[in-house]
């Protein structure tokens, strides 16, 4: 899902979390339709908890891999 | 000793074939085989796949063994040159996973992999004992297969390698005989462990007929010459065809040639065309593809004939499991073949078309030839087993392996380029960034600092989240400084020479000292061509090369941290992991932990709220990295998160991690009618997940533990995790206010007696018979309230608007749908007895709040309640408003005493019980760390 499109479901969602009547009244109707109820809470599940990524990169590093990294990019012990 | 094993062979292409199976089964027996005596621990490629499956084949025997998994790091084949750098890289991080653990033997299981792969061989020798499994020469006989330039010095590397070794394990007596003789290597250190063939591989049973299952499932209808095998050009396959196609046309007629084995479309197109050209029709050869194991056997005890026509072979397993079969082998006379059947009658010249022609003929024509070849094939196969090779290969490291060499590193930079700390009482605060960054020598002097590290962050380090409550110690200035040095020397009243002994010690076997070199070779001679992310992956896996020094359980609290709901479940969550926390289990580190935006990272805020301490800033760690010293522990609801985070997990459990999950209920798919069809399918999703993942599963009840057993005998998993159970906490959080009640509830509640029910309005909690047992009481003149206590769940609309518009709301009957702890006491106090008409829970924390605070308990006769509460309330076991009407007037009339109840635990011993179900949870391929 884009990032952008997960930020703004989540958002909703996020309000509606603060309307529970309107949130009731729409969970009553999706409710009895199994497979519309199914992909909606999938896709709000997704915006919620985006895929997992597997390797790491620059940007996110533990701790220890970061100063490992930082070692090697700078060089050698000055 | 300590034994490591590299078990990339079973993770490539080879695993399909003789290699992967050798190294799995070897390595299978030799952990059983060692498991007393030694300590066996198996180091994977996270960048290859094949972890899941071989974990789980070494785990079915239930022996112990340790496994970790180093990188990823992807894309470092040697058929690509611009894969180079960053396998230049690679394999000095595997040549520090090797090292850095300090085992005694290192074991690399086929080091001819990675040309076309991201498999890796160290780039030095390792530190420790070295051995190899030498699986044949073959290349060096044929200069077809190193052609390329690439190629040869791909092979010829793995040459190197092997020659470094201390000592080889060779599959046969050809290949011992041939190292010696082509690679000049000593015959003292080359040892011949031979081959085994597996139980599976055995005779048929009597009066067994494959035919019919054959026939379904290859389409052979009459007696057939079996092959098994790989299509490269020295398997000969082409002459077999040959062969055959010689025979007489009457035996022909009767026989089919059955091929089996991995083919690809290129080469099955050069087979048809040999097919054609010697005359025979498609269907006389039958090409089966890949088979199983049970449906190779099938084929070996039902073949008229295997015939093997290698030229040049290290061992040929085939024909060996052929034989035990108890199917007629022929094979060429050449390499190790005859070694294997040991029967000059089972020998064929390849070279010769028309001498492995007249061998089949007479095989296939000579009942009492074929009776002698089956006979003595089966005797032969009986002496090659793989605890038989498994010995072999342990009996030869015991006897030669030698102290580790304390003299190799990796680096092409000397030890001495590692700095030296002076730090004293007065410095040690101010080198320890410096220290962290630049990790070098620590040369104390003089005392100890006279108070504790005063940053929180520090005392974190030290003691994890329980430092941050617990005063520190003086002494844990040393714990940050060892942390985090190449060796600490308190230098006081050392002479020169003892401190250059110590100081040279540590820098040549400190595990610190060695990555620092293998850091310091990349950064100078690799890390300027390697891209940032490349260079990043490089340094993730060197840093997570070795296992963290401390154990660490990674407790799953995505859901709860976002937002408490203030369910069961979260109170458990709460309750545990608040023990946890402040009186962690000895030698574990217990860090909470969220899944966000992909990744796993430290649950700082949440921790230090939930223990009531302020999260400083700097504490370590964002991402979470592991390790394979560590367990994951879910101990929230993560339905919502599981289906993202589970591809993330597989990793972690790859990489050794234990996989632990605690089970609240089975309820949606036991109670089905109770929930949306959305949640039951979301359940069972979630449940086949975790069954996929789980080490073990924690039930918070027998009766959950039973369900989820029963689930697991019905869905045949590939894997099956343990399942326990441990007792839930129950003590009465101290302090809990009492809140004022609504002055017409307290009107009432004062007035007359009051039925109280506690939990979520949804179906399957019995509501609905309680409010028509009421309206039956109040029918009948009995004068009494009935106050519900719970949210507003799930398919409840027409129970909610009974319960709204009901003539007796406000009256007698009251629902609280938003009420707090304090008011749930409050209400507590003043009812006259709790009722549990639920049909269904995966415990009942109700009851017990219930009895502890003195009141009675009207309960329906479940099992889990019984297992629960025991004696103590009064059961009815009725879904009928007039029984239960009836049973609660003459209840409430006699008020008959309750009964005994089993000791209920505190949280602190719940988490107790929790923490032991872990440690004692023998999870698969994730034993104990050898010591």
């Amino acid at each position: 899902m884009k990032s952008i499109l997960r930020h703004a479901l989540h958002r909703l969602l996020h309000l509606l979390g603060n309307y529970p009547a309107i949130k009731r009244m729409i969970v009553n109707v999706v409710y009895r339709f199994p497979a519309l109820d199914s992909t909606l809470r999938t896709v709000a599940h997704r915006a919620a908890h985006p895929d997992a990524v597997l390797d790491v990169d620059v940007t996110c590093l533990p701790e220890g891999s970061r100063r490992v990294y930082e070692r090697m990019r700078r060089g050698p012990h000055s | 000793m300590k034994i490591l094993i590299d078990m990339q062979g079973v993770q490539t292409d080879s695993r399909h074939r003789g290699i992967g199976r050798y190294c799995l089964r070897t390595t299978q027996a030799f952990i059983e085989l060692a498991r007393d005596d030694h300590g066996t621990t198996l180091l994977f490629n996270a960048a290859l796949d094949g972890i899941d499956e071989a974990v789980d084949a070494l785990a079915s025997n239930g022996d112990p063994f340790a496994h970790r998994a180093i990188g990823p790091i992807r894309d470092t084949s040697t058929d690509n040159r611009a894969n180079d750098a960053r396998r230049d890289a690679a394999e000095r991080v595997f040549s520090h996973a090797l090292d850095a653990d300090g085992a005694d033997v290192v074991w690399l299981g086929s080091v001819v992999e990675g040309f076309a792969d991201d498999a890796l061989v160290p780039h030095a020798p390792p530190r420790a004992f070295t051995v190899a499994t030498l699986y044949d020469l073959i290349p060096l006989h044929d200069p077809e297969y190193l052609g390329h330039a690439r190629a040869r010095d791909w092979y010829m590397r793995r040459i190197d390698v092997l020659k470094q070794c201390d000592l080889l394990l060779a599959i046969s007596e050809w290949v011992r005989s041939d190292a010696i003789e082509r690679l000049g290597i000593d015959p003292s250190r080359i040892v011949t462990i031979g081959a085994g063939v597996e139980a599976r591989f055995a005779p048929p049973l009597n009066e067994t007929d494959h035919r019919e299952a054959l026939r379904a499932t290859f389409g052979i209808t009459h007696p057939f010459v079996m092959y098994n095998g790989g299509f490269d050009k020295r398997k000969n396959v082409f002459g077999l065809i040959e062969a055959y196609a010689s025979l007489p046309a009457d035996l022909r007629s009767t026989h089919r040639l059955v091929v089996v084995g991995r083919i690809d479309g290129p080469t099955k197109e050069r087979l048809a065309g040999i097919i054609e050209a010697t005359g025979l029709r498609p269907d006389d050869v039958i090409f089966t593809g890949f088979v199983s194991d049970a449906d190779l056997a099938r084929l070996y005890q039902a073949c008229a004939l295997f015939v093997f026509p290698s030229e040049r072979e290290g061992f040929g397993l085939p024909p060996l499991e052929a034989m035990a079969c108890g199917a007629p082998v022929l094979v060429n006379d050449a390499t190790s073949l005859p070694e294997v059947v040991g029967n000059e009658e089972a020998l064929f010249d390849a070279r010769d078309i028309h001498d492995m022609a007249r061998r089949m003929e007479a095989t296939l024509t000579d009942p009492q030839l074929a009776t002698r070849l089956r006979n003595s094939g089966i005797e032969r196969a009986s002496h090659f087993t793989w605890q038989a090779v498994a010995a072999r290969a342990l009996a030869a490291i015991e006897a030669h392996a030698l102290p580790a060499r304390p003299d190799v590193h990796h680096g092409d930079l000397e030890p001495d380029a590692l700095p030296l700390y002076r730090i004293d009482a007065t410095t040690v605060a101010d080198a320890l960034p410096r220290l962290r960054q630049w990790p070098g020598t620590v040369l104390w002097t003089g005392p100890l600092p006279d108070h504790a590290p005063p940053l929180a962050a520090d005392r974190f380090r030290v003691g994890g989240y329980a430092g941050l409550i617990a005063p520190g110690r003086p002494s844990d200035w040393l714990s940050l400084v060892e942390a985090d040095a190449v060796g600490c020397v308190h230098i006081d009243g050392l002479s020169e020479n003892e401190l250059r002994v110590q100081i040279d010690g540590f820098r040549r076997s400190h595990p610190l000292a060695l990555q620092r070199l293998t850091e310091q070779a990349i950064a100078t001679s690799i890390a300027p061509t390697l891209s940032d992310n490349d260079l990043a992956r490089v340094a993730d896996a060197l840093d997570r090369a070795a296992p963290m020094k401390h154990v660490r359980w990674l407790v799953d609290v995505t859901h709860i941290a976002t937002k408490d709901l203030g369910t069961g479940v979260h109170r458990v969550v709460r309750s545990i992991l608040h023990e946890w926390l402040v009186h962690p289990p000895e030698g574990v580190r217990i860090e909470p932990v969220v899944f966000h935006k992909g990744r796993y990272h430290h649950a700082h805020d949440f921790a230090c709220r939930l223990i009531g301490a302020i999260a400083p800033d700097g504490l370590p760690g964002d991402v979470v990295g592991v390790t394979g010293n560590e367990a994951y522990i879910c101990l929230d609801w993560t339905m919502a998160s599981l289906p993202s985070s589970a591809p993330l997990l597989r990793t972690w459990r790859r990489t050794g991690v234990a996989m632990h999950f605690i089970v609240y209920d089975l309820l949606p798919l036991t109670m089905p009618d109770a929930f949306h069809a959305q949640s039951r399918e979301s359940f069972g999703q979630w449940m086949a997940t975790i069954a996929g993942l789980a080490d073990a599963l924690h039930c918070i009840s027998r009766t959950t533990s039973n369900d989820v057993t029963a689930w697991l005998d019905k869905h045949k998993t590939s894997r099956r995790p343990t399942v326990d159970s441990f007792e839930l906490g129950a003590d009465i959080e101290a302090g809990t206010p009492r809140g004022d009640l609504d002055p017409g509830l307290s009107q009432a509640m004062s007035a007359r007696a009051s039925l109280l029910m506690v939990g979520t309005v949804e179906p399957r909690k019995g509501h609905a018979q309680l409010l028509d047992t009421a309206e039956r009481l109040w029918e009948s003149g009995t004068d009494l309230n009935l106050v519900i206590v719970g949210h507003r769940g799930w398919m409840v609309n027409a129970l909610v608007e009974r319960l709204q518009n009901h003539s007796e709301k406000g009256k007698r009957l009251f629902w609280l749908d938003d009420a707090d702890d304090a008011t749930l006491e409050a209400v507590y106090e003043r009812s006259t007895a709790l009722v549990a008409a639920s049909r269904g829970e995966g415990y009942g924390l109700p009851l017990i709040e219930a009895a502890q605070r003195g009141k009675p308990v009207i309960a329906r006769s479940l099992p889990v309640f019984r297992e629960v509460a025991g004696n103590y309330p009064f059961y009815f076991d009725t879904d009928s408003p007039e029984t239960l009407a009836t049973l609660v007037a003459q209840w409430l009339v006699e008020r008959p005493p309750s009964g005994d109840h089993p000791a209920w635990r505190s949280w602190a011993e719940s988490a107790v019980s929790l923490q032991r179900s872990i440690a004692n949870a023998r999870a698969p391929g994730a034993a104990r760390r050898p010591s």
